[in-house]
Parts: C-alpha cells; sequence; structure tokens
C-alpha cells in the first residue's frame, strides 16, 4: 500500500467557506457547472423523457437515472483502504461460497440456517440454476453498499451480486472530475487499471482461449443504459441486446450483418429473471430463449452466472453472515447491517448503532453535511480478487433508506496511496474485430441516425434561411416559403403554414424529433462514435430543450446547425470506415438526397404562379436563392453561373452537378459505393434505375417521383439487410402456455 | 370413498396441445411436461414427445425436481404447431399410511427437521405466489380451522381438508385461468382442478405441512358403473402430502379422494409454475392464438 501522509488531507486551505480543506463556494459554484456541463455531455446528467417514435415507428427512450456530481470528493486514506479492500474480498468470497452451497450442496438448509419455506418461496432462488453445468465461478462482479458510522465503524448495507451496477458510472465520474477539477494537490489512485482486471475476469469465465464477450444491456430503455454502453465501449466488447443473440444448437449466437458469430462469455447487466423468458418466474418475454440451455451445456458463460442474485433477496440476506459463518468458519469483518430483521424504509441511522457519519454536500451555492452510503466494487479473476480503487458514493437525505436507489448527488470516491501495484495484464489483443463484426441492431440505429441527421440539417438550414431573409414577413413570398418549410418538413402537406412564425413552429417540431432521434439511436451506438460525439450531443440536447421551450430564432437554428456540422465532421473524419459507417452513410445520403428533390417539387410548383414582369422574376429569384441557400449551394450555384438565377441551372446545380455534394447525383454517387461496400447489388442497381429516370426533363413529377423511389428503396434496405427486428410490426414473445382444466 | 383397484392398471395416455396463429411466426421455444416420471407406485413403460412440424432441436433432461423435462426449438416460419405427449404407463394401487401421527407433530418435526430431509423437503413448503394469498389468509384459516382440529391424525385432516374443498367449491371451468390468484378462487368459491390443488396447498403449507403440487391424468372412461371423473379428458392437477415414515400420499381435492387412483402423475413441484405441460416463446407478428388441447386416456 502507498503512504502518502494523512496529514495532506487536513493541509489548511485559506478560504471563508466553512471547513477549513474545502474550496470557496464561489469555486465549488464554478467546478459544479463544469461537471454538470460535462457529464450532461456524457448523456448522463439529463433526463430525456420525451424521445421520439423513429421513422419506422419504434419508440425510442432514454430515461437515465439523473445524477450529479458534488464538486469535492470523498477521501480515503491508504490505510483505512487497505482495510476496506480485504473486508470487501472477504465478502465476495463469502457470497461466492454461498451461492455454491444454495445451487449445490445446501448445507445452508440442512445444517437449519436458512429457513427453506423461505428460499424456496424466494424469486431471487433460480431452481434452473441447480441442475445443470456447474458455472466456472458465481460472481465475476461484485459490489457491496458500505457506510461508515461517527465512530469511524464500517458498515455494509447490501451486497450486489446479480448485475452490479455503479462500475460505470464510477469511472465515468472519475473521468468528468478530473477534467473539471483536476487533482490539485492530492492524488487519487487511478480507477481504470480496473478495466483490464475485468476483461481478464470475463475472459476467465470461458474454458475457449480469447473467448468472444459481448455486454448484455437492456437497451436504450434500461436505467443505466449509460453506464452500459459506457463500459462496454471502455472494455472494448460488442454492446448487445437480447434481440441481438439467439440461441441455436445449445450455443448462443451474435447476429451480425455478416451472418451469426458464436458468443462465448455474456457479461450481463440484466438481472436473473430478465435472461430467459422459458425459465419459471421470468420477467415476461424479455430475454434471450434458451440462454439457460446453452449455459447448463457449458457453452456460454454468464458473467455472473445465472441465479447470482440470490444473494440479494432482502428476505434472505439476514443470514448471509452466520452462512458465512458456517461455510468459511469466521464471520466477515465488514458486518452486514442491520443484523436482524431488515425493515423497509428505515433511515440510515437506523440501521447502524451509531448515526451515520455527515459529509458536506454542495446544494445551491451552500454546503450542506448529508450522509452518504459508498459503492465499492470488487473483480474475480483466476487469480484472485481486486477491489477497485475507489468507488462512487450516494448522497442520502436523512430519511432516506440507502438500499434504496434514489435519483441522487454522487461523490468521486478517492483513494490515496501509491498506485505502484501490478498490474493485471488483460487478455491478448481483442479477438474480435469490432469494426467488421457488427450487430444487426447496431447497423439499423446507424442508418436511422444518419437519416435524422441529414433531415435536421435541412431543416435547420432551410428554416434559418427563411429567418434571416428580412424581407420575408407579410411579403407576398411569405406563403410559399411556408410550402417548401411544409414539404421539407413533411410528411403532412395538407397543412401549410402561411406565415413565417409558423413556419418556424413546424420547422422546430421537426428538429426536436430529429435530435432527439439522433440521441436515442446514438446512445445505441456510442462504441461507434468518436468520444467528441458525446460531448456534441449534450449540447444538441441543449438546444433541443431550448427549441422545446419556444426559441426558433435565427440563432437557435444557427446554433443548432453548428452542432449538427460537428457530427457531420466526426462521421466523416472519425468513425472508422466499416459496415457500421456504409449503414451509417447509407441513411445520411439517402436522405439528404430526398430532402433536396421534395424541396425542388415544393419551388418548381411555386415558380410557375409568378406572373411575368420585374416583381414576379423578383420574386422567383428570391426563391430560387432561398432554395440553393437552404441547400447549401448557393457557392456552387454561383462558381458555375454568373448571371440571374435561371430555373434550369438551378435545377443543375442541385441535381446533376456531381462537384456539387448537396446535389443529388454526388449523393447517388455515395449510395451506389455504399451499397456497394455493403455487397447490396440489387441496392446499385436500383439506384441507377432512379437516376435514369431524371433525364425525363418534362415530367413534372420527376421530383416527386424521384423521392418516393428513394424512400422505398431506404425501405427495401430495412427490410432485407436490417433483419432484427424484422419488421416494425413484429414483436418478440406472444408467449403461451397449455392449460390443466381438469 | 371405495375406490381400491387392487391390481395394476395400465394406460395408454396422448396429449396433444395444438396451437394455430392467426399470421406465421417465424420462431418458437418451448418447454414441455408431459413425459410421466417414474414413481414407487407407477412405471413408465415407455414415453414420447413429438411435434409436428418436426422440431428443429430436441433435448430431454431432469428439472431440479427429477421431472422429465423436453425442451425444443422450431426455428423456420409456422402457422401452425402441435407437441404430442405419448406414454404408457403402468398405475399400482395406493396404500394409506398405518399410523395416526397427529398433523401438530408432523409440522413440528418438519419445523426441526435437518439434514437430507430439509433438503429434500424445504421445496414443499414454500408458500410460492400461486399458493398464496394476499388478503384472504383470515377467511381461509377460519374455513379450515375445523379440520385441524389439535391432535387429529394427519390422515384425516387431508381427507377433511380435501372434503371441503369438494363441497365448498364450485368447479367452474370459465372462472379461472391459469393466472387466477388464490384470492380470486377463494372470493368466487369456483375454479378448476389447478385451482384446488393450489388451494390444499396453501392451507397445508400454511400450517407447515410438506405439500406439492401434482401434474397428471385421470382414467377418460370410468369402469362400467362408476360415474366419470371430473378432468378428464384434459390434464389434470392434485396434490400429495408429506407423511413421516410413508412418504407422499396423493388426494385429489377435485374429485375428493384420498389416496388419489387412476392417476397417472407426470410432474411435480411446488406450483403450476415448475410443471406447466407446455409453455413456450414465439417470435413472430403480433397475432392471434388459437390454442387446442385434448387429452386422451385409455385403460389398456
Amino acid at each position: 500500500m502507498g503512504a502518502t501522509p494523512v496529514s495532506e488531507l487536513s493541509t489548511p486551505v485559506p478560504d471563508h467557506s466553512p471547513s477549513a480543506d474545502t474550496p470557496s463556494i464561489g469555486e465549488l459554484d464554478s467546478r459544479q457547472r463544469v461537471l454538470d456541463r460535462l457529464l450532461s455531455a456524457e448523456g448522463a446528467g439529463h433526463v430525456v423523457h420525451d424521445l421520439p417514435v423513429r421513422a419506422d415507428g419504434r419508440v425510442v427512450a432514454i430515461e437515465s437515472r439523473p445524477w450529479r456530481l458534488d464538486p469535492q470528493p470523498y477521501v480515503i486514506t491508504a490505510d483505512d483502504f487497505a482495510w476496506i479492500e480485504q473486508a470487501v474480498a472477504e465478502r465476495m468470497r463469502a457470497a461466492e461460497a454461498i451461492l455454491g452451497d444454495l445451487y449445490g450442496e445446501r448445507r445452508l438448509v440442512a445444517d437449519g440456517i436458512i429457513d427453506p419455506a423461505h428460499l424456496w418461496a424466494s424469486s431471487h432462488y433460480r431452481l434452473a440454476a441447480t441442475a445443470g453445468r456447474r458455472p466456472t465461478r458465481w460472481l465475476t462482479s461484485f459490489a457491496v453498499d458500505v457506510v461508515r458510522d461517527v465512530n469511524g465503524q464500517w458498515s455494509a448495507i447490501a451486497d450486489l451480486t446479480d448485475a452490479p451496477t455503479g462500475l460505470g458510472y464510477a469511472l465515468l465520474d472519475r473521468a468528468v472530475f478530473a477534467q473539471a477539477v483536476g487533482f490539485e494537490s492530492l492524488r487519487p489512485r487511478a480507477i481504470e487499471p480496473i478495466l483490464p482486471t475485468l476483461r481478464r475476469a470475463l475472459a476467465d469465465c470461458s474454458p475457449v482461449e480469447g473467448p468472444r464477450v459481448v455486454v448484455l444491456s437492456g437497451g436504450i430503455d434500461h436505467e443505466s443504459y449509460i453506464e452500459h454502453s459506457y463500459l462496454a465501449t471502455k472494455l472494448g466488447f460488442n454492446l448487445v441486446e437480447a434481440a441481438d443473440l439467439v440461441v441455436r444448437r445449445r450455443s448462443v449466437w451474435m447476429r451480425t450483418l455478416s451472418g451469426l458469430e458464436s458468443v462465448d462469455v455474456i457479461h450481463r447487466r440484466l438481472e436473473d429473471h430478465q435472461l430467459d423468458p422459458m425459465e419459471i418466474n421470468a420477467a415476461g418475454s424479455v430475454g434471450i430463449p434458451g440462454v439457460l440451455q446453452a449455459a447448463a451445456a457449458g457453452s456460454v458463460s454468464l458473467a455472473n452466472a445465472h441465479g447470482s442474485g440470490a444473494i440479494e433477496a432482502g428476505e434472505l440476506g439476514v443470514v448471509w453472515d452466520d452462512a458465512t459463518e458456517l461455510l468459511t468458519g469466521r464471520r466477515p469483518v465488514l458486518a452486514l447491517r442491520p443484523p436482524g430483521a431488515a425493515l423497509a424504509g428505515i433511515g440510515v441511522d437506523g440501521l447502524l448503532d451509531a448515526p451515520a457519519e455527515r459529509v458536506p454536500v454542495f446544494v445551491a451555492g451552500a454546503l450542506f453535511d448529508q450522509p452518504i452510503v459508498l459503492r465499492f466494487h470488487a473483480v474475480a479473476t483466476a487469480e484472485g480478487i481486486t477491489v477497485m480503487a475507489g468507488g462512487n458514493g450516494r448522497v442520502l437525505n436523512i430519511a432516506d433508506d440507502p438500499r434504496i436507489p434514489t435519483p441522487c448527488v454522487a461523490k468521486d470516491v478517492w483513494v490515496l496511496g501509491s498506485d505502484d501495484v501490478p498490474r493485471v495484464v488483460a487478455p491478448a489483443a481483442p479477438q474480435v474485430d469490432l469494426i467488421a463484426s457488427v450487430p444487426t441492431r447496431a447497423a439499423e440505429s446507424l442508418f436511422w441516425l444518419g437519416r435524422a441527421a441529414e433531415r435536421a440539417e435541412v431543416v435547420a438550414r432551410v428554416t434559418r434561411v427563411m429567418l434571416a431573409e428580412r424581407d420575408l414577413e407579410a411579403g407576398p413570398l411569405e406563403a410559399l416559403v411556408g410550402r417548401l418549410v411544409a414539404f421539407v418538413t413533411g410528411p403532412d402537406r395538407n397543412e401549410m403554414p402561411n406565415n413565417v412564425p409558423a413556419a418556424a413552429a413546424r420547422a422546430s417540431e421537426r428538429c426536436v424529433l430529429d435530435v432527439g432521434s439522433m440521441l436515442a439511436e446514438s446512445a445505441s451506438v456510442r462504441e461507434f462514435l468518436s468520444g467528441t460525439a458525446g460531448r456534441v450531443f449534450g449540447a444538441m440536447a441543449d438546444v433541443r430543450g431550448r427549441l422545446q421551450s419556444g426559441y426558433r430564432d435565427v440563432d437557435t437554428f444557427d446554433e443548432l446547425l453548428l452542432q449538427l456540422s460537428a457530427f457531420s465532421g466526426l462521421w466523416s473524419e472519425s468513425v472508422v470506415r466499416g459496415p457500421a459507417w456504409h449503414f451509417g452513410d447509407l441513411g445520411r445520403r439517402v436522405e439528404r438526397a430526398i430532402a433536396v428533390l421534395e424541396s425542388l417539387d415544393a419551388v418548381q410548383s411555386v415558380l410557375g404562379s409568378f406572373d411575368a414582369g420585374p416583381p414576379a422574376d423578383q420574386n422567383a429569384a428570391t426563391m430560387m436563392e432561398i432554395l440553393l441557400a437552404g441547400h447549401d449551394s448557393l457557392v456552387a450555384y454561383r462558381r458555375r453561373h454568373r448571371n440571374e438565377l435561371e430555373w434550369s441551372q438551378v435545377v443543375s446545380t442541385l441535381v446533376f452537378d456531381e462537384h456539387n455534394p448537396r446535389a443529388v447525383a454526388a449523393s447517388m454517387d455515395r449510395l451506389r459505393r455504399d451499397a456497394a461496400a455493403i455487397d447490396w447489388q440489387q441496392g446499385v442497381d436500383e439506384l441507377t434505375a432512379i437516376e435514369r429516370r431524371w433525364t425525363e426533363a418534362d415530367d413534372p413529377d420527376r421530383f416527386s417521383d424521384s423521392a418516393d423511389a428513394l424512400r422505398a428503396l431506404a425501405l427495401q434496405l430495412t427490410r432485407e439487410r436490417l433483419v432484427t427486428p424484422p419488421d416494425p410490426a413484429m414483436v418478440r414473445g406472444v408467449s403461451f402456455r397449455s392449460v390443466p382444466d381438469g | 370413498m371405495a375406490d381400491w383397484s387392487p391390481q395394476p392398471l395400465t394406460y395408454l395416455v396422448v396429449h396433444r396441445t395444438t396451437y394455430s396463429y392467426s399470421a406465421a411466426v417465424s420462431d418458437a421455444y418451448s418447454i414441455t411436461n408431459l413425459m410421466p416420471r417414474p414413481t414407487p407406485l407407477q412405471n413408465v413403460v415407455r414415453a414420447e414427445v413429438t411435434t409436428d412440424p418436426s422440431a428443429d432441436e430436441y433435448e430431454e433432461r431432469l428439472d431440479s425436481f427429477g421431472n422429465r423435462v423436453v425442451q425444443i426449438g422450431l426455428h423456420r416460419a409456422h402457422d401452425r404447431f402441435e407437441v404430442v405427449g405419448r406414454s404408457e404407463v403402468e398405475v399400482l394401487p395406493g396404500t394409506l399410511p398405518a399410523g395416526d401421527t397427529s398433523w401438530e407433530a408432523v409440522a413440528s418435526a418438519l419445523a426441526a427437521a435437518r439434514g437430507a430431509d430439509a433438503v429434500e423437503l424445504g421445496a414443499f413448503l414454500a408458500l410460492t405466489p400461486p399458493v398464496s394469498s394476499e388478503w384472504s389468509w383470515a377467511q381461509l384459516d377460519g374455513m379450515f380451522a375445523p379440520d385441524f382440529q389439535p391432535g387429529r391424525p394427519l390422515i384425516d385432516v387431508a381427507r377433511a381438508v380435501c372434503s371441503r374443498i369438494y363441497h365448498s367449491f364450485q368447479f367452474d371451468p370459465m372462472a379461472t385461468d391459469v393466472f387466477t390468484p388464490l384470492d380470486d378462487v377463494v372470493i368466487a368459491a369456483r375454479g378448476v382442478c389447478q385451482d384446488f390443488a393450489h388451494l390444499a396447498i396453501a392451507v397445508f403449507r400454511r400450517r407447515g405441512l410438506a405439500a406439492r403440487y401434482v401434474s397428471g391424468y385421470i382414467e377418460t372412461d370410468p369402469p362400467p358403473g362408476e360415474p366419470k371423473s371430473v378432468g378428464a379428458d384434459a390434464s389434470h392437477a392434485w396434490c400429495a402430502l408429506w407423511v413421516p415414515d410413508f412418504g407422499w400420499i396423493d388426494l385429489d381435492p377435485t374429485n375428493d379422494q384420498l389416496p388419489a387412483n387412476r392417476h397417472v402423475t407426470v410432474a411435480w413441484g411446488r406450483d403450476y409454475r415448475d410443471v406447466a405441460p407446455v409453455r413456450g416463446v414465439v417470435i413472430g407478428p403480433s397475432a392471434a392464438q388459437i390454442l387446442e388441447v385434448s387429452v386422451d386416456v385409455q385403460r389398456l
């Protein structure tokens, strides 16, 4: 253990704040603002409840449990941590022993430690886990919530064994804290080394050399989704949802763009009852049908093993320390409180012999003393147990039952001391090429992300141009521009906004929808995107909020455009070119081509309505200028044509000019390349056929027909190549049972 | 009930379950409890589970109670799926235990049980949700109090409980479904074999006795002159009670029979959920599902 002098903790800081080693209120306030901003950029600090339906009708929603990170860490001395480290490892070993017994010999029942009536009545006790092959180990990861009382006595209040959350949050909080505040004179021990340990531990679960590991999440609807995606990215494993996995021949396979790929280890972030809908006490039809059959056959390892949640059964928890004594000959030094009946809803002080310690918490510009519960994480590899040197703490209100999760203020937990400990060597290089091996669902999300991003950009730019055009309001063109906005915001063309504010309102609605889609889709494919993308999405979420609260001015749309441009830049410069990228690019290009064609269709019909003569020419010119600017093509036009705006040349610039990246021809070119890259020959052929239609220049419907054809092509792509879920109408699990009715 | 069959009887059972979907589903996974297990009173001559269309995957295994489970996967589009369990079972006549141990003595022995007894009987003491009441315990306790007189021999108690359920509850297939909670059964005083088995189990376990849920069949055509049993032509369910130094005794509250006779045991567990004859998940469009079940039990 390193020996950072404890005296450092009490180094006086000249200050006016309540306690001597506390930064000033002003300093805390500015730290807090940076922390909030950075957390929100990670998609963590805010809750987005109202994310819209996807274009295919599938509802998406993110409901992360919101948290704030306090601007001061909770600091643990090296000596204290040396004790905690042993104590947490001991509790993990105890839980492992208890699980081994409950699903094996059951000495705890035979010796009367556990009331069998309670055990077999608990839905946490999974009967399926008593049969079949024993897992290599029950617990790969473990967490324990602890509280310290005012006398310095530590107590455990809950063991977390099912799918313990918080390790990813701790890493995320630390990264954000380091960036926002830095470490000043105190330097905590690094917590990132837990990642190679966890990678090693997951590999150790499987007898396979270099096993294929996936992180199983409940998807963006899961309250801890932010953590799941963060962890998967940090670990370098595929993030999957139940629908990405399928059981065949008693093995688990991942559905990817290139077919089924075998999976050896599932780091499940779902709880026992969510794993397999075939099992007794399953949560409806969620999960992977047959996965427990595969686990029982030993072809896949679940980490943690199915059944591990038994430790979390509240009604059984009261006996765990007795059970540990029976099985290991020793009571845990970190005792589980309350030792007697676990009353629900009891405040933290009521759980302990002495009141819980209070820590300063920064709330609304002032410091308050509040209780805190700390969560420590441990990981078991074949070599032994490693306890993460740090973690995070959840600030409680006095009346909060610390065993019940609450929306909270978190504290980064620092452990002082040296990092000079042997590092675990992570298993050999990633055994899977994450670029080539893309879960089908991820490709689908990227496709819709691309479409939403492009649509938002078109709508924002057209609207921005409209709002910047000073003479538009109350002029003859107002309704006509409204028509353009209606066409690009689609699909309802019956309700045309006939004035600028109505058009801006409609555009704002559409941007809120598409940016919402972007946030939702991107959340499920974080591992494909650059780390900076999180910051961009955080800023987009802010602007989206402003649009929702009625800000529809040039500046707001301008800001949105900037962020969308930043995202486009990251998309083309920071995402590895693999099948995933091509699907995203297909979405983006098809949406761009459709939007340009729709705009041309909208303006073409308008131009015919102008009478001859100078004012009419002027109006037509303004319309064409708005059209070109709305598609960022004024420069492209001027480069070739110095004369007055002419419709045929406008069409040429927006449709045929391959040097103009906004032109349909350029989009078609990219689409053909993307289609070829994913071996979609039928798509390539169809694109060529669509393009041929443009040569029929006299056909007034050519623009709308081509847009329709592209829409149909996009639908065909999702139907043929993105078959999970196979169809928006498809649902998993019409579960059936036959009935004894005698 | 003078219902003794002095000779072993052999039954042929055909249990057919057919699912029809209004739109084709692409994938189906099922777990069946259709193969009778051997018991001290039952020889299983042969047993098989077949499907139409034929299964792509088929696995037989024993569950944690020793029941014979078959797990089936069908990974092709289909709009109809039939699972058939066929078996030939020789059933020996049941006997009654000789002793007159009181029910309290049995409950105390169970509470004090350690070692293998505690492990083997533990599951059948558990008040799992299907055999628990949220708000009818007082009513149930009162209703069955006369049957649990102090010092009364366990077998007499069992017979009384069986009889009380038979006379106080109306057999009504329309009143409940597989998910109807016990409270609703008590309120309506109606139900089917599954409900009556759950009810008996709840009453026994509530007083610390070990009782298990048994899934199986009852003879379709009774011997000449005897009435047709309730629950024939379908899968049946009853309850078994643990008797010290004897083992398990079957009692059928639906037919007021103790020991249950002309019964073919398939599987047992804590409650219905452990031994549902067929359960599963299909993946496909949201479609209407029609379920047809037929059971034929013939004496050879």
